[in-house]
């Protein structure tokens, strides 16, 4: 089949350099390459003025831009319906796309999976759901306000309770309004086990969801750390944002929970970015928790990394962090990590727990469990053999190539049922 | 007859025939003699047996001489000029009076006197008749004669003896002293309110009289007119008028008052209506009884409310009390809130003053509905000529089996819902046309914008109907059915979601399972699935005393109450409401008699019953009825409920009963 893809992203990595839109400008340029696509196009989400245009601009060749976002975040309404109407439907006429692979769906608004099913029925529409946007109203952390409690259900009546000013009627129309304007959609695509039954759970039809890693950049694994004469694997490292889901506040107290003997022989380190973005709140804890440790010299603050930075910054630590006290997804940095051989140690839920196989290729910590941390990083920095095993258990992942594959299997089995039916 | 009158003035001597005669020596007895004793008025000639009974030995049928001995200033004048009176010890005191009248069968006369006492006796004919005199203070006597104080120089007499129509005079004397004799009294037929107000002992007859009849009948208005303005409001009895308001012509008038239960106390406008507290709905008013817990009283319900039919936005109202020392204001109020004249308007306002459960009915009765219903009806008379302006999204069905007619009065945000429903069901499409009608128009930029989106998103028809005015759910209705086309009517309220496709051909089953089907409904429930609506029952309570229609199995899980397919029930809920079209016109539509709310879909249902039609549910077909934040309350939704519950009672209450009975 000569597809002709749209690929939809909620942001460009031109300028942002969130997972998602990583994920899906990976995969356009792998779809670009791949022999059964006869053009590949890519759409991202990018707000350039204020009020919204709507509008769609050319980034480069077959890259545009659509300076379109919410108009309702609660609702997921487009800030500028007519951008949806008008210009995303001519850019369609224009580009004839036979599918569209949307990811994410939050900042243009539900309405451009309807103009697509109403105006180009025969479009196919696949869209990869990164994170619970459509099942939990906190920023799809499906983790409580302020208490920051998990959460392990969604129904009206407990959204309510999360957001006292609103009514369950309200999150009861929230829910009808995406699961109206989801049911359009041919398939949907979750990078992980644990998203794709949540969203089941939520209301999406079992059969039209399937899993697919998100791709990874092919690359060899990197060479162990060397090490020095009676050094251990005590080098950690934190690489991603710098938030209240991400943990980094739990990991410096679990550090700091250790006697000062025990912390001499770790270091940890964080590559991470956007924390002056956080709370004053949030960002003062940080500074608190980090001083005394970076004074001691088992922390080291690296900092903000460019996604070519990766592989150097992961070659100098043994370990991969991720404590996140949110469910996660697919995080970039499991793949990222398994792909540059560098085992992980993360929080036993979610996307985590999935992707990350305790005892064969990291090791799991109790969610939320600063001490545990603590414990984790003090145990494995002094057991060498263990790197090696969970060094050794690691498989590689899957690459754009085979992830663009994947979707275009699905595609064409899509396709030919609906061709059959 | 000898008048007791000038007996009272002259010293009458009888004398045998033959003895030097005395002729009378001064006026009064030559008028005796030359009128009264021969011609005049009543006046006749004594024979002996007569002069005999006031004379001294006279033997019978001897001719006599009347010699007339003045003994005093015979017959003196007092109401032209003032009398003075010599006391025993010379000094002098002066009378007059001002004015003579007889009142409800009793003479009063009020005048003035220097004297500090004063012995007087009234006289009709000969006879002497007891008298109630009363001293009050008479200012301009004190300063007339440069007394320190007016106080007690003035004088009412009050006398109820069974007087004749004839005239009287007055005896009066210093104590002590020979009486002076009056000519008769000139008599005025009525006395100021101010001079009745000087005889206590005449204001509580006429109160008494007042009492005793209806407040506001002819008798009573005519006894109010007797009484005087009192000074002062008595002893615990207090009143405030907090408030009037209205839309137009009449209006309510609201307050508070204490008083004794038996209080003859009312309301009255500039055209002398009056309205009797105790007609009113009362309330508790628990600040007033305890700004006067001194008060034997303080515990009663204080509040009043009453409808005024005739007061106007400049009227006067006042609150006002009778006593028997005459009628009090106790309060007044100019001038009224003006409304608008929109019934909801002026329910809420009306609503904003609460009544206690037991007068709430009496209340409705007197009060809401008189002052509601002609605003109601001239509401609808302006509407029904209202031409909507009809906005066309894409090309709707020409020939619709079913009109869809949805009044759009609540949050519009749902209509998006509602539509992307509507879009996603073929079947739907298929075979209807779609009115949305926008109640309020501040909601019409809104509402077509959502319109215009959606059929650029799904390419779905519809039209949207708008006025310039606010409508109510059952004008808004019928004004749509006017252009529609379908053979069914289906109203729909734009809570109610369809979440499942072919919910309609459900409904229309129904018409075809029962040849007797007037209106077919749908199962009602929340987004979490209990039942909002199954079918009405109706049924009594206590409380209340008319009927209500109850929710069959509200509230009730969905799946724990079998639904069967046209279940005949006593009316259903107007939220979904599948209707014949021929019938729907020949009942006149919905009616605009009630509140919007609980009313008109029962109505309808009642007016299907007395053609011989039924109300069906349809259990099988459910339907999502999200609840809706009452635009002015959930008080204010209870309270027109109640209304329109009253209402719809005077209307089908037989209906009902027969229903019930099984005569339909």
């Amino acid at each position: 089949m000569n597809h002709r893809i749209l690929t939809i992203s909620h942001a460009h990595p031109d300028f942002s350099l969130g997972g998602g839109e990583i994920a899906a400008y990976n995969l356009h340029k792998a779809y670009q390459a791949h022999p059964d696509v006869e053009q590949a196009f890519f759409l991202a989400r990018h707000g350039t003025a204020e009020p919204t245009t709507g509008t769609i601009s050319i980034r480069r060749r077959n890259e545009f831009l659509w300076d379109q976002s919410l108009g309702d975040a609660f609702t997921g309404r487009a800030a500028k319906p007519e951008g949806t109407l008008e210009d995303f439907a001519n850019l369609l006429r224009a580009l004839k796309p036979t599918i569209v692979h949307a990811h994410h769906y939050w900042p243009m608004g539900l309405e451009y999976f309807q103009v697509i099913r109403t105006h180009f029925p025969a479009i196919k529409l696949v869209l990869t759901l990164h994170e619970y946007l459509a099942v939990c109203f906190n920023n799809g952390q499906m983790v409580k306000p302020i208490s920051n409690r998990l959460c392990f259900r969604e129904t009206p009546a407990d959204c309510q309770r999360c957001f006292p000013q609103m009514t369950t009627q309200d999150f009861w129309l929230r829910k009808h309004r995406y699961q109206s304007y989801f049911s359009v959609i041919d398939h949907f695509v979750a990078p992980s086990e644990f998203l794709r039954l949540r969203y089941i759970d939520w209301g999406v039809a079992p059969e039209k969801i399937v899993m697919i890693e998100n791709g990874q950049t092919s690359a060899l694994p990197l060479t162990p750390r060397p090490l020095a004469e009676g050094h251990t694997r005590n080098r950690f490292g934190f690489f991603g944002q710098i938030n209240p889901y991400k943990g980094v506040s739990l990991l410096l107290q679990g550090l700091a929970m250790l006697k000062k003997s025990e912390r001499r022989a770790i270091v940890l380190e964080i590559h991470g970015a956007n924390l002056e973005g956080q709370s004053a709140e949030f960002q003062q804890l940080i500074a608190e928790l980090r001083a005394p440790l970076e004074k001691e010299g088992c922390l080291q603050w690296i900092g903000p990394y460019e996604p070519f930075q990766m592989a150097s910054r992961m070659a100098g630590v043994d370990w991969v962090v991720i404590p996140s006290i949110w469910w996660e997804n697919s995080p970039m940095v499991i793949q990222e990590a398994f792909a540059l051989g560098r085992p992980l140690v993360g929080s036993d839920i979610g996307g985590m727990a999935e992707k990350i196989t305790d005892g064969v290729d990291g090791v799991h910590v109790p969610v939320g469990n600063a001490r545990a941390w603590g414990d984790a990083l003090l145990r494995l920095s002094r057991a060498t053999t263990e790197w090696d095993r969970l060094r050794a258990g690691i498989s590689p992942p899957l690459d754009h190539a085979g992830c663009a594959a994947a979707h275009l299997k699905l595609a064409d089995a899509t396709l030919q049922g609906k061709a059959a039916g | 007859m000898l008048r007791v009158g000038l007996q009272a003035a002259c010293n009458v001597s009888i004398f045998r025939c033959g003895r030097p005669a005395q002729p009378p020596s001064n006026r009064y007895a030559d008028a005796l003699l030359a009128e009264r004793f021969v011609t005049a008025e009543g006046w006749k000639m004594l024979n002996v047996k007569e002069l005999v009974t006031v004379g001294a030995g006279i033997e019978h049928d001897q001719p006599v001489v009347i010699n007339f001995i003045p003994v005093a200033p015979v017959l003196a004048e007092i109401q032209t000029q003032f009398l003075t009176l010599q006391g025993k010890a010379g000094q002098t005191a002066q009378v007059f009076v001002d004015a003579v009248s007889r009142q409800g069968g009793c003479i009063a006369i009020l005048g003035w006197t220097t004297a500090p006492q004063l012995d007087v006796v009234l006289v009709q004919d000969t006879r002497k008749w007891p008298l109630v005199l009363t001293r009050h203070a008479r200012g301009d006597v004190a300063d007339a004669f440069g007394l320190a104080s007016g106080g007690d120089l003035g004088f009412a007499i009050l006398c109820d003896a069974p007087l004749s129509d004839g005239p009287v005079s007055l005896r009066i004397a210093l104590p002590r002293c020979d009486p002076v004799q009056t000519v008769p009294l000139v008599e005025k037929v009525e006395l100021s309110l101010g001079e009745r107000g000087l005889l206590p002992g005449l204001l509580s007859r006429q109160y008494l009289q007042l009492r005793s009849h209806k407040v506001g009948s002819l008798p009573w208005c005519a006894a109010l007119d007797l009484l005087p303005e009192a000074a002062h409001a008595p002893h615990g009895c207090h009143g405030f008028i907090e408030g009037a308001f209205g839309a137009g012509h009449g209006g309510v008038v609201y307050g508070w008052s204490l008083h004794p239960e038996d209080a003859v106390i009312w309301l009255e406008d500039a055209g002398a209506a009056f309205f009797p507290l105790q007609d009113m709905p009362r309330r508790e008013r628990r600040d007033i009884g305890e700004a006067f817990a001194d008060l034997a009283w303080c515990g009663m319900d204080a509040g009043f409310i009453a409808h005024m039919p005739d007061i106007g936005p400049t009227s006067r109202v006042r609150l006002r009390l009778a006593t028997p020392q005459g009628v009090i204001t106790l309060a007044e109020l100019s001038g009224f809130e003006v409304l608008a004249p929109d019934p909801l308007t002026v329910a809420a306002r009306l609503f904003d003053l609460d009544t206690d459960d037991d007068p709430r009915q009496q209340r409705a009765r007197r009060v809401d509905w008189p002052l509601l219903a002609p605003l109601i009806t001239r509401q609808q008379a302006d509407l029904v000529l209202l031409d909507p302006v009809l906005k066309v999204f894409g090309v709707p069905n020409r020939r619709p089996e079913v009109s869809v007619i949805i009044a759009q009065c609540g949050d519009v945000g749902l209509m998006e819902h509602q539509l992307m429903a509507f879009a996603r069901d073929p079947g739907f499409r298929a075979v209807t046309e779609l009115f949305y009608v926008i109640c309020d128009p501040a909601d019409r930029k809104n509402a077509l914008r959502i319109a215009d989106l959606i059929h650029r998103l799904f390419g779905l028809a519809l039209t949207v109907a708008s006025t310039p005015r606010r409508l109510d759910t059952s004008s808004a209705r019928n004004l749509a059915s006017q252009n529609a086309k379908g053979q069914y009517l289906l109203f729909l309220d734009d809570t109610v979601l369809p979440l499942t496709p072919s919910w309609l051909e459900g409904l229309l089953a129904g018409f075809t399972a029962d040849a007797h089907a007037g209106a077919v409904g749908a199962r009602l429930l929340t987004p979490e699935g209990a039942i909002t609506h199954d079918g009405f029952g109706f049924d009594v309570p206590s409380a209340t005393g008319h009927w209500i229609a109850k929710d069959s199995h509200v509230r009730l899980p969905d799946d724990m109450v079998d639904g069967a397919t046209a279940e005949k029930t006593s009316a259903i809920d107007d939220a979904c409401f599948l209707v014949c079209r021929d019938v729907f016109d020949s009942l006149g539509g919905w009616s605009t008699d009630y509140l919007p709310g609980l009313g008109a879909g029962l109505d309808l249902c009642m007016a299907l019953q007395r053609k011989g039609l039924r109300a069906l549910v349809c259990r099988d077909v459910k339907l999502i009825q999200t609840s809706r934040m009452p635009a002015r309350g959930e008080v204010f939704d209870r309270k027109a409920a109640y209304l329109n519950a009253l209402r719809f009672n005077d209307i089908w209450a037989a209906d009902i009963d027969s229903m019930l009975r099984g005569d339909t």
